[in-house]
């Protein structure tokens, strides 16, 4: 009896059921989690309507909230009217709906507040707090993006520095990889602030209902805006409300009263209104007759035709079990369609992405044998020719005919990567979409500059397709540099050295082609400058002896 | 056991699981930050494991805690309490003015008048403020010749962007807060007066059932004045706002057919490629790896 009782308090509830098969939808690419690598598929360009990090392993689609962060921040080259368009039909369609039902982040910080300890409740102040999330939206949403978007520069500024789904999703997802070991070494200021920032998160939402959803949350911001007006949800019968307020105190979101801006829908009041004023739009279709007290609505695609239930008279009371009858098989066949169709997009989803997709992933060389001078930087001319090829340090690296971009911002010469053998090669592979890339771009500017003679840059870019090559930028904040600018369609050269979809990546070659530095993440002047010194010295003493 | 013991009990267990979850956070912080602390490259597999292993003991008695408390629960399940409303001086207020009227005349009416009139001022005062705290820093942070490369690389513009904001939001939100307690109180103030004015016979009650005009008349009366104190500059987002509500059919029309004209556009000139081609890269600095 008492399991059972427990059972009854405990037990998933249709909304809980509904937020574990989206969690599961949104990261449907379970391969991810065991091959350490994220989705580059097509299906990417589609956005999931919650907070989900498009870098967690399992993602199946992008973050509307990185997305839009992302366009705002390339706004300067195109408007950005696909993510606005989006956000925009998610809201009208679902509003809150979403954060209450499809949001991820929500059920994680749901299941953590209901380890069973003290609870602050909501109060007056709680709800001038819920405000902070509109300045969030507008300051590191919309402002920082578009201010850096005026000089080229991307940045998302709520997920580089807030989103705490980001680190725990994206980072924890590709660091607890054995695979991604070599990410380790690009932790530093930025992870432990975000690391700092999820464990308060994480701590606070034990004692406190939602607290990253009700006062951070910049996307539950943008969808309470759409919440009075979206098609699904939840409604109020004003006629029928008598102000009790028993709604708004079961509600443990700071709603002022029932389907406003704060309002995620989740549905937890229509049981406790005494007059059953609150229902879920669209419900009219599906309602008894006794629930809706005299009323009766028929057939309700896209007519409803009110009939008023008659006195207690016999042929009355057989047409409406009739009707009751009806309505019971009609929601029971909407339900076993809503079910059965779910089932089959999950099942496909999970089939698609773990074995049908052949998204392209990174068609790396198999790991080759490491030549002589493993580790040491490559040795002298008569080595060369027992040395493989590869990407690891110690093995020749792979070479490639990279087509250049002059100072002018156009289509140069090509170049070939093992054409400058003689001199030290440094290779750096870069986005205009990837803020640490342009970060360090000066540094191999000066390495360029400083070591013209003995030592050759090459700044690859990553190119989707030949669109994507940056002409305009290169040509207005390089146009007079020592360094070789070339780019990459579809990452080709960057694969083949051993790139898994994360930038910066740098390779520095020595005089004899062989791989003496590889850094996945940004690399400072100094360990530049080191890299560069000691291969210098090194042929320097080789030359003498 | 008793009812009360369990409860005790519960409580008792409640706090204690918080000071150890509170405690196993403070040990995950203090062990990243020993481990960034330590030098060049300081996250590595042996230093993370070093880290992590030496706070073990705090996660799996946290863990066993919740696992026991979670155990007592089924042993013990809790009652369903009654649901009662939050105490709110402003839904009971609307609920007798819906109720009630207060004579015209009388030092009770009067004084009601000069509380509502005094709510009005601390909304525009509060709406002043906040509005002067999100215009005040915009001309600093949209002068474009503070955002060169190096600027903007450097993280300069962020922090200094992000202290000036927090600041006046910090004022915003405080404003805000006082209002909230002076709105408080004068709706206590008023719900005192109108419980007095009903007690002395200052007020009458409304009896929809007989005099159905006469109240719907009242209830018109009532808002009038209400939006005679409210300040023209609150009542034009009202405004707004009840058009909204009253044409849902017509926005909800307008929003659909932008939305989709959007989307269209934004396929057509390359948006959707720019989210593909983002979305397929691994953002190290929106995971924190830099």
């Amino acid at each position: 009896m008492k399991i059972k009782q427990w059972w009854d308090n405990h037990k998933p509830s249709k909304r809980r059921l509904i937020q574990l098969y989206a969690a599961l939808l949104f990261n449907a690419n379970l391969k991810g989690f065991g091959n350490g690598r994220i989705y580059t598929g097509p299906l990417k360009n589609i956005c999931t309507p919650g907070l989900n990090c498009y870098s967690c392993p399992g993602a199946s689609g992008a973050c509307p909230l990185g997305a839009l962060q992302n366009a705002l921040g390339a706004s300067n080259t195109r408007a950005p009217y696909y993510v606005i368009g989006i956000i925009m039909l998610y809201g009208l369609l679902l509003g809150r709906w979403i954060c209450g039902f499809l949001c991820p982040f929500g059920l994680i910080q749901e299941l953590l507040h209901k380890i069973p300890t003290p609870k602050l409740k909501k109060n007056r102040f709680t709800r001038v707090f819920s405000w902070l999330k509109y300045v969030i939206l507008v300051l590191f949403v919309v402002i920082l993006p578009l201010m850096y978007a005026l000089r080229k520069v991307p940045l998302p500024a709520f997920c580089k520095y807030i989103c705490p789904a980001g680190t725990l999703e994206g980072a924890m997802g590709l660091l607890s990889n054995k695979l991604n070991e070599d990410m380790l070494g690009m932790l530093g200021p930025l992870f432990t602030w975000k690391f700092l920032l999820l464990v308060c998160f994480v701590v606070a939402c034990v004692f406190i209902y939602r607290f990253f959803c009700r006062f951070f949350c910049p996307l539950g911001a943008l969808y309470g805006l759409f919440n009075r007006i979206c098609f699904f949800g939840i409604k109020l019968d004003k006629p029928r409300c008598t102000d009790c307020g028993l709604c708004v105190s079961k509600c443990k979101m700071d709603i002022r009263h029932v389907g406003d801006h704060e309002c995620i829908s989740c549905g937890e009041c229509i049981s406790v209104c005494p007059t059953k004023a609150i229902s879920w739009k669209g419900s009219k279709i599906f309602l008894a007759p006794d629930e809706l007290g005299g009323e009766i609505a028929v057939s309700g695609t896209d007519m409803t035709e009110k009939k008023e239930l008659g006195s207690s008279a016999k042929h009355e009371t057989a047409s409406s079990e009739a009707i009751e009858k009806k309505y019971a098989t009609r929601r029971l066949a909407v339900k076993a369609t809503a079910i059965a169709l779910s089932a089959v997009l999950l099942i496909s989803a999970l089939v698609y992405y773990n074995f049908i997709d052949k998204a392209p992933e990174a068609e790396q060389p198999d790991e080759p044998d490491i030549g002589v001078g493993e580790g040491d930087g490559g040795g002298g001319s008569e080595d060369s020719g027992q040395v493989r090829e590869g990407y690891r340090v110690g093995t020749k690296m792979y070479s490639a005919d990279i087509p250049l971009i002059n100072g002018s911002g156009e289509l140069g010469s090509i170049m070939n990567t093992a054409e400058h053998e003689g001199k030290i090669l440094i290779v750096n592979f870069w986005g205009i979409w990837c803020t640490p890339c342009i970060q360090e771009l000066p540094h191999f500017d000066r390495i360029a500059s400083e070591y013209k003679d003995s030592v050759t840059v090459l700044a690859i870019h990553s190119d989707y397709t030949d669109k994507d090559i940056p002409y305009d930028w290169i040509a207005e904040y390089y146009p007079e540099t020592d360094m070789n600018f070339g780019h990459d369609v579809g990452d080709s050269y960057y694969s083949k050295l051993g790139g898994r979809d994360s930038y910066p990546m740098t390779l520095i070659a020595d005089e004899n082609g062989i791989v003496i530095l590889r850094e996945t993440g940004s690399i400072t002047y100094e360990e530049l400058k080191a890299a560069v010194d000691s291969a210098l010295a090194k042929s320097a003493s080789g030359a003498e002896q | 056991m008793t009812e009360k013991k369990i409860e005790l009990i519960k409580r008792i267990c409640g706090i204690a699981l918080s000071v150890l979850i509170v405690l196993t956070g403070i040990c995950f912080i203090t062990v990243c930050l020993k481990i960034y602390g330590s030098g060049s490259s300081p996250f590595t597999v042996e230093s993370i494991s070093r880290g992590f292993s030496s706070i073990a003991a705090v996660v799996w008695i946290c863990v066993a805690a919740i696992l026991l408390r979670g155990a007592f629960g089924l042993i013990f399940p809790d009652s369903e309490k009654k649901l009662r409303a939050d105490k709110d001086d402003e839904r009971t207020l609307r609920g007798l003015m819906a109720r009630y009227t207060v004579k015209e005349g009388t030092d009770a009416a009067g004084e009601v008048n000069a509380l509502r009139k005094k709510r009005g001022l601390i909304k525009l005062v509060t709406s002043i403020i906040c509005v002067i705290c999100a215009l005040l820093p915009l001309p600093w942070a949209l002068n474009t010749d503070r955002y060169t490369l190096e600027a903007l690389t450097g993280n300069r513009v962020i922090i200094e962007t992000v202290i000036l904001v927090a600041a006046f939001t910090a004022v915003a939100l405080a404003a805000c807060a006082v209002a909230v307690v002076l709105m408080g109180r004068s709706r206590s103030r008023e719900l005192a007066v109108i419980k007095a004015a009903l007690a002395s016979g200052d007020a009458v009650k409304l009896d929809p059932s007989v005099n159905q005009t006469e109240a719907a008349e009242n209830a018109e009366a009532r808002e009038t004045a209400a939006e005679k104190g409210r300040a023209s500059v609150l009542r034009a987002p009202k405004a707004v706002i009840n058009w909204c509500s009253e044409h849902v059919g017509a926005v909800r029309i307008a929003v659909l057919a932008v939305g989709v004209v959007f989307l269209v556009l934004g396929t057509l000139n390359g948006g959707m490629g720019d989210v593909l081609h983002k979305a397929i890269k691994i953002c190290t600095e929106c995971i924190g790896l830099g």
